[in-house]
């Protein structure tokens, strides 16, 4: 480098060095071969870095608007799990509060076993419960377990507030799972039905009488609750008796073929 | 800075309801009421099981045979699954790895016998047979199986109309029985029954013993393990149960116990009108806490202590009988069934 910039130039300040570095170039031409692009590229970038700068205080607007791209979406996730959490509490609420009606008469015995069960209110006639039958299988000989047909078995109505129900947590819990078992009996009911035909005749004789004693063990339990609905003793004795009835109407729906 | 904070508090709202989202709903599950574990949905009926390719057959026709007669190689820890109609089986062992199967039946549905080293199936079942269901069982052959299996093996059973003998198997057995009897002894293992409305009668159970019948009378002594019996109107003895678990419920069945009840044992009874016999032997430390809606009570069990039970739901009579140190625990719980306090045999 003898005509040209060497490492023992004295130091130059950056105005000189570009005057010095584009005076270079000039001199030798050659060099650019290949790096000068075809185009002035100048013109654009001038444009650009001269463009007038945007204020801090402007920025909020962008700022703001590129946040809602995110935001608006996270809290309307947050806002649709909250809601969805909310209606599910109170569905599962008013779902209990309206099922334990069936189940509470049952408990308080003012219902027959062999009865459909409609409410006076619009929320509890649109939620019938089928309640067991007092013998199975004679009314699940019928073809379908009618609801309210003249073949269908008594139709009752409850007339007593929810409200009465509602501020019973033990009660409702018990409601609702007397609820589930008479929904299963009903369905145990039908299964058996659709069997009968294969069982042996005595065999379905000995189911037969023991679901009497069983519906008869479970309607004296539900004429003393009604007398005393809290009774733990009582309670427990129809839990226990209605479980009894499902197991055997399952063990009779899956009896092996005579 | 404005937007930095907006962006800080769009931040904090988040993380609230986020959070709060959370929180309620497990408190959602602690409120609602649990609801109780739904009962099993009935499973259709068990389909015909389907013809499996026979690895061993014996006579000539493919609707099976009248009788068998022979001795398989096998496994000392096998299954055996043996199931009939209408007749009889008894089962006992030997100590040889074989089994050992006389089976014959009088008329049809016909014999199918299907044997591998570790599974034998013995069946009364033939493809062309047709039952008359009237009940009166005149177009059902009556087969008896008369099979000898190794001692460890495990054994299930099974008979619409026919008895059942069971002897010595060390292994678990299982047996379902519509209305005939049961008669198992000297099981090694877990025994399990099933029946509608025949006699079940099981001696020493060398573990846990579940009996569930309808009709029919159950009967359990010598168990080793625990022992759950459960009938309608059936009655149920239970007797000398070293196990200290034992669980018996019946509708209008009665049900009576006889034996030690040790200080850390739970014997729970339970009936709605059948009768509850305690014969508690003279050793026994419980505290015998009794509930019921209607029926009477009585105690001659020497030395018992009464005294009223602290539940204020006594309006009826509920009592606690402490006999011994009063440390087991038994439960009798009654709708208008009668419940009888005695000193039995140790």
């Amino acid at each position: 480098m003898t005509n040209g910039i060497t490492n023992e130039d004295p130091l130059m300040d950056d105005g000189e060095a570009g005057d010095a570095v584009a005076k270079y170039l000039e001199d030798n031409p050659d060099l650019l071969q290949g790096i000068v692009p075809v185009h002035n590229l100048w013109p654009a970038i001038e444009s650009r870095i001269s463009a007038r700068a945007i204020p801090i205080s402007a920025a909020p607007v962008r700022v703001t608007h590129r946040s809602l791209g995110w935001m608006p979406m996270l809290l309307a996730a947050s806002a649709l799990i909250a809601a969805s959490a909310g209606i599910t509490y109170v569905l599962s609420t008013r779902g209990a509060t309206v099922s334990t009606r069936p189940g509470s008469v049952a408990s308080t015995g003012t219902r027959p076993d062999s009865s459909i069960a409609t409410g006076t209110t619009e929320k509890q006639a649109t939620i019938p419960i089928l309640q067991p039958q007092q013998n199975a299988i004679a009314v699940a000989n019928k073809d379908v377990p009618a609801r309210g047909g003249d073949d269908s078995p008594t139709v009752v109505r409850d007339k007593r507030p929810a409200v009465q129900l509602a501020s019973h947590p033990a009660a409702s819990e018990s409601d609702e799972m007397r609820t589930t078992y008479d929904s299963e009996i009903t369905r145990l009911h039908v299964a058996l039905d659709a069997r009968r035909g294969q069982l042996n005749q005595s065999t379905v004789a000995i189911i037969e009488q023991n679901l009497r004693v069983i519906d008869d063990a479970i309607r004296q339990s539900k004429e003393a609750l009604a007398k005393d609905p809290n009774s733990r003793l009582l309670n427990d004795q129809l839990d226990h008796t209605l479980a009894k009835k499902t197991g055997l109407l399952r063990a009779a729906a899956l009896l092996p073929a005579a | 800075m404005k937007a930095r904070k907006a962006r800080m508090r769009n931040a904090i709202v988040v993380a609230m309801v986020a959070t709060l989202t959370i929180s309620v709903m497990p408190l959602e599950a602690q409120v609602v009421p649990t609801p109780p574990t739904p009962p099993l949905a009935p499973r259709t009926p068990r389909a015909p099981r389907p013809p499996r390719p026979p690895r061993a057959w014996f006579g000539s026709s493919d609707q099976g045979v009248a009788r068998i007669d022979t001795v398989v190689a096998f496994s000392s820890n096998g299954t055996v699954e043996l199931s009939l109609i209408a007749g009889s089986m008894r089962v006992s062992t030997w100590d040889r790895n074989q089994v050992r199967v006389i089976a014959s039946t009088s008329g049809p549905p016909s014999l199918q016998f299907d044997a591998s080293s570790s599974h034998i199936t013995l069946e009364q079942t033939g493809s062309g047979w047709r039952n008359n269901r009237n009940g009166d069982g005149d177009a059902v052959g009556r087969a008896t199986y008369e099979v000898t299996v190794p001692t460890g093996a495990h054994a299930t059973l099974s008979a619409v109309s026919g008895s059942v003998d069971v002897a010595g198997v060390r292994g678990p057995v299982e047996v379902s029985n519509v209305s005939g009897r049961v008669d198992v002894r000297d099981v090694g293992s877990s025994l399990s029954v099933e029946g509608v409305s025949g006699r079940i009668t099981a001696t020493n159970v060398g573990s846990d013993a579940r009996i569930e019948n309808v009709s029919g009378p159950i009967s359990v002594t010598g168990v080793a393990g625990t022992v759950s019996a459960e009938t309608v109107s059936g009655s149920i003895i239970i007797g000398n149960v070293r196990g200290d678990r034992v669980h018996a419920t019946s509708v209008s069945g009665s049900i009576d116990f006889t034996g030690s009840v040790s200080g850390s044992g739970r014997y729970e009874f339970e009936t709605h009108s059948g009768r509850t016999d305690l014969r508690l032997g003279s050793n026994a430390n419980a505290t015998v806490s009794v509930e019921t809606f209607s029926g009477s009570v009585s105690n001659e069990y020497p030395g018992a202590v009464r005294r009223r039970n602290s539940d204020p739901d006594d309006d009826r009579t509920n009592f606690d009988y402490a006999i011994g140190r009063g440390e087991g625990r038994v439960r009798v719980d009654t709708f208008s069934g009668s419940v009888h306090i005695s000193q039995g045999n140790p």
